[in-house]
């Protein structure tokens, strides 16, 4: 019988979910350690983003089981296969984040708060990918930004790396 | 993934995360001490247990808006200092094709490294997240990112100055001031590979020196458009300059002439486009360090060239010597000074060598895993050849048997090569090789290779490239692969008799076991795979 925990988002939603599943977090897994986490588990992260967190979660955790079950016969053909499930559903997971930036920001700002490396390292991938080739007025646009450099200045770095804008 | 545990981002940064971008983030930033103990964090692990009230998201912290996300500084307290960690993680960032990459600078030491006690955190994104962001862009992006505000500019600052592995693409138009504004940024350079496709001289040569002081690889490699410009001279007083350079490799080297090198740490030398090589000179007491060395398309370079090498440096563990004019005595020469140490034989395109040399070499250099012998032993005929390629299968045939004699033969018995390239060997018509570890064979354009005289005993083999054989000789590689397969598997069914004389089939029932063995086998057994365009 697996130990059920209950997550609580910063708007008092209650969400059950296995330790396996939410030990992924270090964060989570350092407070069941301490001993913190009896009943319900305070968290600062809005619902809709905590479910976007647990969907992750589950996913990888789906992955790791099925990978401890497998013995070797025909291992690499069934690996291959699970690849290409899971490079699907990340396709369809960050199609999802690219639509929403609101929730991609959210859930990047969670998975640094809970210490998810592997969801981080995925989103700020997809940032990334996101960021390349934009021109600096456009970024600043995507992420909201105010532009904080007087005019001297940008012509300055403007003139320091012209060639990097050049076709 | 066994990065599981490794914070992707310094917890001491975000304590600053604020959904809001417009709103400067606050001038505290994370203590450099540790929560309980006061010891300084960095390399600290605090054996102060922790008390439950201080665990982070157990009292989070009271915030006016819903927005705000703290991320506790003791986190990283109970957790083993971060350094370990990093140390072996890469960083990458790519320009173009072409990357940058870091040694992965610890976002701790880095921010220690600066003065400023303010790391300004914007684009809504903790200080950290941001690195991991912007790491992952290739510079051209990391250059854009520079100009979208100050926060990012200075996080991108850090980036390059943590930077250990540049690789750029030189665009045409650009001057050495392209490549001094950017090296500028990263004076912790240690490998710097450049793609030039502009002209390469001395002044750049000069900038690279000044500009990476710990330089220990440096790459570049020329356009079809760039001319490289450096001289023997040149060349000899930056390897000279350059204490810690242990790898150095360039690519049209036309205007090298002679040269002298001198160094203490280079072990690997890789010089291509020789072709005015005027003379060598190999100062002995130069390059006493040198393990790999490859001097590529040096018409000029003959059998003296190769004493010169063979009593300079004695400890080569690879020797690539493409393109030269060397003969099999040279050959000889090679095997007689490195028997243990060679490794790796590249003699691609030396139209002056032929099978005996080859022979030679395997059966006198025991540690040989790698030989190259591409486009060597041509078809000395090969014009007509070449005219008679549309032809049928039995008029070529014919034409072949008749000048068969010209042809050579090679056979090779070696019990540790593992890859053979013998590609555009169309000078060989009979081919016999005896090699157990041999899993990579490259017969491509070895188009008179005669099926009857091939025999491959090879059980390791994995692929063979065979485009531009003959058809018939496809089938034969496919089936002497597979019969070598098929051999080790007939082993099974059979057991010696009491007397050892005789082998007789064991029943049937008995090796049901084995039988699901083999099937086994059968499937794990990655198959040999024959190439062929």
């Amino acid at each position: 019988m697996a130990i059920m925990y209950a997550l609580k988002s910063s708007d008092n939603e209650i969400f059950e979910v296995e330790q396996k599943v939410i030990e992924q977090s270090e964060t989570i897994k350092k407070m069941i350690e301490d001993g913190a986490a009896t009943g319900e588990i305070p968290l600062q992260v809005s619902s809709k983003t905590l479910a976007k967190v647990l969907e992750w979660c589950k996913q990888r955790q789906h992955k790791t089981v099925e990978n401890e079950n497998d013995d070797n016969k025909g291992k690499r053909k069934k690996e291959r296969d699970e690849d290409d499930d899971i490079k699907e559903w990340e396709n369809k997971f960050s199609d999802e984040l690219k639509a929403d930036k609101d929730v991609l920001f959210d859930l990047l700002l969670a998975s640094n708060y809970l210490d998810l490396p592997a969801l981080l390292s995925f989103l700020c991938q997809l940032v990334a990918d996101m960021v390349a080739g934009k021109m600096p007025e456009e970024i600043r646009r995507m992420f909201n930004i105010e532009n904080d450099f007087t005019p001297e200045e940008e012509k300055a770095i403007t003139a320091e790396h012209g060639w990097a804008f050049q076709p | 993934m066994n990065r599981q545990h490794q914070p992707h981002v310094s917890p001491s940064a975000t304590d600053y995360s604020s959904f809001d971008f417009n709103v400067r983030p606050s001038k505290r930033r994370g203590s450099y001490n540790c929560g309980r103990c006061g010891l300084p964090k960095k390399g600290h692990n605090c054996n102060i247990s922790t008390p439950t009230a201080s665990t982070p998201s157990a009292t989070p912290t009271p915030s006016d808006s819903s927005a705000v996300i703290s991320a506790p500084t003791s986190l990283s307290a109970s957790r083993p200092p971060r350094h370990q960690h990093y140390s072996h993680l890469r960083r990458a960032l790519s320009f173009d094709n072409i990357d940058l990459s870091c040694e992965s600078p610890e976002p701790d030491s880095v921010y220690e490294e600066t003065v400023d006690p303010d790391p300004i955190v914007s684009g809504g994104l903790p200080a950290g997240v941001l690195w991991e962001v912007l790491r992952r862009l290739p510079p051209a992006g990391l250059l854009a990112a520079a100009k979208v505000c100050k926060g990012w500019r200075e996080t991108t600052r850090r980036l390059w100055r943590a930077a250990e592995e540049l690789r750029l693409r030189v665009p045409m138009r650009a001057q050495v001031g392209f490549i001094g504004s950017i090296l500028q940024k990263c004076p912790s350079l240690v490998r710097l590979s450049l793609r030039m496709e502009s002209d390469v001289d001395a002044t750049m040569l000069a900038c690279i020196a000044f500009s990476c002081p710990n330089l220990e690889s440096m790459e570049i490699y020329t356009a079809d458009t760039a001319i490289n410009r450096i001289t023997g001279d040149e060349l000899g007083r930056f390897v000279a300059d350059k204490r810690c350079l242990t790898s150095l490799k360039m690519e049209g080297c036309s205007n090298l002439g002679g040269f002298v090198l001198c160094s203490s740490s280079l072990s690997t030398l890789w010089l291509s486009d020789l072709y005015s090589l005027s003379k060598m000179i190999f100062n002995s007491a130069g390059l006493r360090g040198l393990r790999m060395l490859s001097l590529v398309l040096g018409s000029e370079i003959t059998d003296a060239s190769v004493a010169a090498i063979a009593s300079t440096y004695s400890k080569l563990e690879l020797l690539d010597l493409s393109g030269s004019s060397i003969s099999d005595s040279g050959i000889g020469m090679i095997c007689n000074v490195f028997p243990n140490t060679l490794s790796r034989l590249l003699l691609a395109l030396c139209p002056n060598i032929t099978s005996s040399g080859i022979q030679f070499a395997t059966a006198q250099l025991p540690l040989l895993e790698l030989m190259d012998c591409g486009m060597s032993i041509c078809d000395p005929n090969s014009q007509d050849s070449n005219s008679d390629e549309n032809c049928d299968v039995e008029l070529q045939k014919a034409f072949n048997n008749k000048l068969h004699l010209i042809y050579q033969k090679l056979i090779i018995k070696h019990c540790r090569l593992k890859k053979l390239s013998l590609w555009g060997c169309s000078g060989l018509d009979a081919l016999c090789l005896n090699c157990p570890e041999l899993n990579d064979l490259n017969l491509n354009s070895c188009r008179n290779l005669r099926p009857d005289t091939l025999l491959l005993q090879c059980p390791k083999l994995e692929s063979v490239h065979a485009s531009g054989c003959q058809e018939l000789l496809i089938g034969t590689v496919q089936s002497q692969v597979n019969s070598n397969f098929a051999a080790l598997e007939n082993q099974y069914p059979f057991k010696r008799s009491a007397d050892g004389s005789k082998r007789i089939r064991v029943p049937h029932s008995f090796n049901q076991a084995s039988d699901e063995d083999m099937k086994r086998r059968r499937v794990e057994r990655r198959l040999c795979n024959v190439v062929v365009d």
